[in-house]
């Protein structure tokens, strides 16, 4: 695994969301899976980017939908994790897990 | 003076993809004149490369005929004579098995400049496609011109935003004006369209630093 494939902590998070989404995982239902679960508010323009940048690293891949009218006639962009993506996933979890084991939840003493 | 001030605004984004396409235009011509060098440089390279096959096959084809005319006549040959032939026939019948083996063992000539030139002739295609959506996109924003985030939309279409993307800031300001009334919804959508363009720009600001940073590196090498 090359450092490129490496996972951002944002990156972490939109490819978790993805996974709870399922099927359904399109740009503002990633967006509003992420504020609601950690209540970080985010861009629509920061989630595109890094969705756009994760495809083109391979972790996950799009398809168009069917155009809608409460979306003035635009599509759905729905998004899939790729097996590169599921094992750098994998991975980036298995990392903190490790590093955070005996620590969490982080107390004063420490 | 509202609806003035709109349609100014369109008339530029028009201005905006006209200077795009026709840039893109410009680049597929170019590509193309690469692309017929590319061929013909190729071309030359295979027409060296199998030379000595061909020369070896019309050899093979010489000895063949020779070898035929004078089976033809074979029992009227001395008893040596037909020793001979029979030892070029079987010595010719190796021959075209281990030709046939080179021929199906040629490898394609390897040509650099057809490479890059697939490489950028799909990356054209790709700004094509691309292009063609940022015109849907942009046609669908004009023909929304009293929409109240019309604004809005040009500012994204003009950093880059997608057809998705402002489909999900469509969607989800019909929710907010259902769930928190108008004015919340409008002031979602603006807090979104800034911090969406903010993070495009920063995107293309970042690419440029590379560029720059590259560019003053190759500058300083060549100073050395």
């Amino acid at each position: 695994m090359g450092k490129r494939d490496h996972l951002g902590e944002f990156e972490v998070l939109v490819l978790l969301a993805i996974l709870r989404l399922g099927a359904d995982a399109y740009g503002m239902a990633v967006r509003r899976a992420i504020e609601e679960r950690t209540g970080r508010k985010t861009s629509i323009g920061a989630l595109y980017i890094t969705l756009d940048r994760m495809e083109e690293k391979g972790f996950v891949t799009s398809e168009i939908g069917e155009a809608t009218p409460e979306r003035g006639g635009r599509a759905k962009r729905f998004f899939s994790i790729n097996p590169a993506g599921r094992q750098a996933l994998n991975k980036s979890l298995e990392e903190v897990s490790k590093m955070a084991v005996g620590l969490f939840p982080v107390s004063e003493a420490l | 003076m509202n609806l003035i001030l709109r349609t100014a605004i369109a008339k530029i984004c028009i201005a905006v993809f006209y200077v795009r396409a026709r840039t893109l235009l410009f680049n597929a011509k170019v590509i193309m004149q690469f692309s017929k060098l590319s061929v013909w440089i190729g071309r030359a390279r295979a027409k060296r490369h199998i030379k000595p096959y061909r020369e070896a096959v019309d050899d093979f084809q010489k000895r063949s005929n020779a070898l035929l005319s004078e089976l033809k006549n074979f029992n009227e040959l001395p008893e040596n004579r037909r020793q001979q032939v029979l030892a070029t026939r079987s010595s010719l019948m190796e021959e075209a098995q281990s030709l046939k083996t080179i021929i199906a063992k040629l490898a394609p000539i390897y040509n650099p400049g057809a490479t890059a030139i697939v490489y950028v002739a799909n990356r054209a295609m790709s700004k094509v496609q691309r292009l063609e959506q940022r015109y849907k996109s942009l046609s669908r924003i004009l023909s929304t011109v009293n929409s109240a985030n019309f604004y809005w939309d040009v500012l994204l279409w003009l950093v880059g935003g997608s057809e998705a993307m402002l489909g999900d800031l469509n969607e989800e300001y019909l929710l907010r004006i259902a769930n928190d009334g108008e004015p919340g919804a409008r002031a979602w959508y603006c807090d979104q369209a800034i911090s969406t363009a903010r993070d495009y720009l920063w995107k293309k600001i970042e690419r440029l630093a590379a560029v720059g940073a590259l560019i003053d590196l190759i500058d300083r090498w060549f100073k050395k």
